[in-house]
């Protein structure tokens, strides 16, 4: 008997999940079509139909914007490596291709990027003074400190933000792909993933609820920035559908606790990187940042507020 | 989205004073349950409130899904017994008979819930779904008193609460009611917040 159409939609689903995997994990290395439809599990001829009519863009497309926009992202925070470096790191054959790309993209060269092209950019993004005006609310205060005195004293001298080594974690996520401002989207494969993870045992009052933000929004359009839904689950859950399941990688993150309104994620991520990361003596890492939300968001659903703990990798500077 | 704040309508029922214990009128309102009997530090305990926390869970997310409304999951409670009370003073904690049991609101049927027990039972995969039920629960005029501690530690202020029973007129009745708040595997032991309840009726004079 033919699959049921649901059953049909959970496994395309499944294997979409897989190719974006696959993109992710050889993002540095030359990427075909052939392999990428392999891993997918879905023939070549097909796949390039499949992939465009789920994601949005052609394969080949949307790897290129990947390779493009990790490049961008690590011109500004790895000033160690040369523009070759970067290009060949990224999966470009040549630093050539790379930069008539770059500039076809971004409109200027990956020097002029590096050199403050980038913080132009970045500042002419129209949107970034809203609450400007606010000061940034950091929480001064950690659950673990349960003695009153200390944490008044911690409140007047800071280190609020601190260096944690993280064990890896094991979630199961349902992605949205169009962008943070999409509250809606984010909201939906919330839905979807605790619907999912309802009757499987996986929520209880302890879970861990993380939003994993893939992508900068001021280098990757903003309706394209990759968002994962994440759930903690143990070794027995497997992948179904559009669940599927990562692990988040280990070791030395820097933590900082945030609360506020719908604006402050990208306050708290402008602070992380702007400013706490570029005095810290610390450098970001080559891996993802995420949030993990500290109880459900309280107040209406039209103004919503969020407690959260950012949670950026990080290794030495050296 | 509609908001069932149940945390709002339901306050006076979930909250107490460390200080002074006080009498509620708890309405008959509907619960998830599940019974056992043994030690609440063994393997049957930990399955129950885990099966009862999937059927809430996914009773939650169906609605807000389903009918866009949106209600909180209310903290785990528990009601205990013994054939034997000498048995909770000696510790003998496998004769401890006890529910473990979430409220729902009033919207959540019966149907429902053995819609949503339905689909735990086919996608789970545990090894044993203890079986959670639906019961409404009429528990009446109670005394209650907020516990911060251990759970281990919770016997002076339960003979506190039944020397205010007492004390105003009143004898026990039913079993022995208690609101976990806090989370054990979250908060210091000596900051757990419990509410212990016991039903009253009026002691004959």
């Amino acid at each position: 008997m033919a699959p049921s159409t649901l059953q049909t939609r959970k496994e395309y689903a499944r294997r979409l999940n897989a190719a974006l995997e696959f993109i992710d994990r050889n993002i540095g290395e030359e990427i075909s079509l052939v392999k990428l439809a392999s891993a997918a599990h879905f023939s070549p001829y097909h796949f390039h139909r499949i992939f465009s009519a789920f994601i949005g863009e052609p394969p080949a497309e949307y790897v290129r914007r990947l390779r493009l926009e990790k490049a961008a992202g690590l011109l500004v925070a790895d000033s160690s490596s040369t523009v070759t470096e970067i290009a060949l790191a990224c999966g470009f054959s040549t630093s050539a291709l790379f930069c008539r790309l770059f500039k076809g993209r971004f409109g200027m060269s990956p020097t002029a990027w590096r050199d403050g092209g980038y913080e132009k950019r970045k500042n002419r993004q129209p949107d970034r003074n809203i609450g400007k005006d606010k000061s940034l609310r950091l929480v001064y205060q950690w659950p673990t400190e349960t003695d009153s005195r200390g944490r008044r004293k911690k409140m007047r001298k800071s280190p609020v933000v601190r260096v944690e080594d993280v064990p890896p974690l094991r979630v199961a996520y349902v992605k949205h792909m169009k962008g943070y401002e999409d509250k809606e989207g984010i909201g939906n494969a919330f839905q979807t993933l605790f619907c999912w993870a309802g009757p499987r045992g996986v929520i209880s009052p302890d879970m861990r609820v993380l939003g994993m933000s893939l992508d900068n929004p001021d280098i990757t359009p903003k309706d394209k920035c990759r968002y994962y839904a994440c759930v903690a689950v143990n070794e027995m859950v497997r992948p179904e559908g559009e669940v599927g399941i990562m692990t988040i990688r280990g070791g030395k993150y820097a933590v900082g606790r945030f609360a506020g309104g719908d604006d402050i994620f990208k306050r708290a991520y402008d602070y992380m990187y702007g400013e706490w990361l570029p005095k810290s003596g610390w450098q970001p890492d080559d891996a993802p940042a995420f949030e993990s939300y500290v109880g459900e968001p309280e107040g209406t659903p039209e103004k919503r507020r969020f407690v959260f703990d950012l949670y950026v990798p990080v290794k030495p500077l050296e | 989205m509609k908001t069932i704040d149940l945390k709002k309508t339901l306050k006076p029922y979930y909250t107490a004073s460390a200080v002074k214990p006080v009498f509620v009128d708890v309405p008959t309102m509907n619960y998830l349950m599940v019974d056992g009997t043994g030690d609440p530090n063994g393997q049957l305990f930990q399955e129950a409130v885990g099966s009862l926390y999937s059927v809430a869970y996914t009773l939650k997310f169906t609605f807000k899904k389903g009918q866009a409304i949106d209600y909180p999951v209310m903290a785990l409670e528990g009601l205990w017994c013994a054939d034997d009370v000498a048995d909770f003073l000696s510790g003998k904690r496998e004769n401890w008979q006890w529910t473990v049991m979430i409220v729902l609101p009033d919207i959540v049927t019966k149907k429902d819930v053995e819609q949503a027990v339905a689909a735990v039972k086919k996608k789970a995969k545990f090894p044993r779904f203890p079986e959670v039920r639906f019961e409404k629960f009429a528990e009446g005029r109670a005394a209650q008193v907020m516990h911060v501690g251990p759970y281990s530690a919770e016997g002076p202020t339960v003979e506190r609460l039944h020397r205010f029973i007492g004390e105003q007129g009143y004898k026990l009745r039913g079993k022995h009611h208690e609101i976990y708040l806090g989370d054990p595997r979250r908060s210091a032991p000596e900051k757990l917040r419990t509410i212990i309840r016991h039903p009253v009726e009026k002691a004959k004079p």
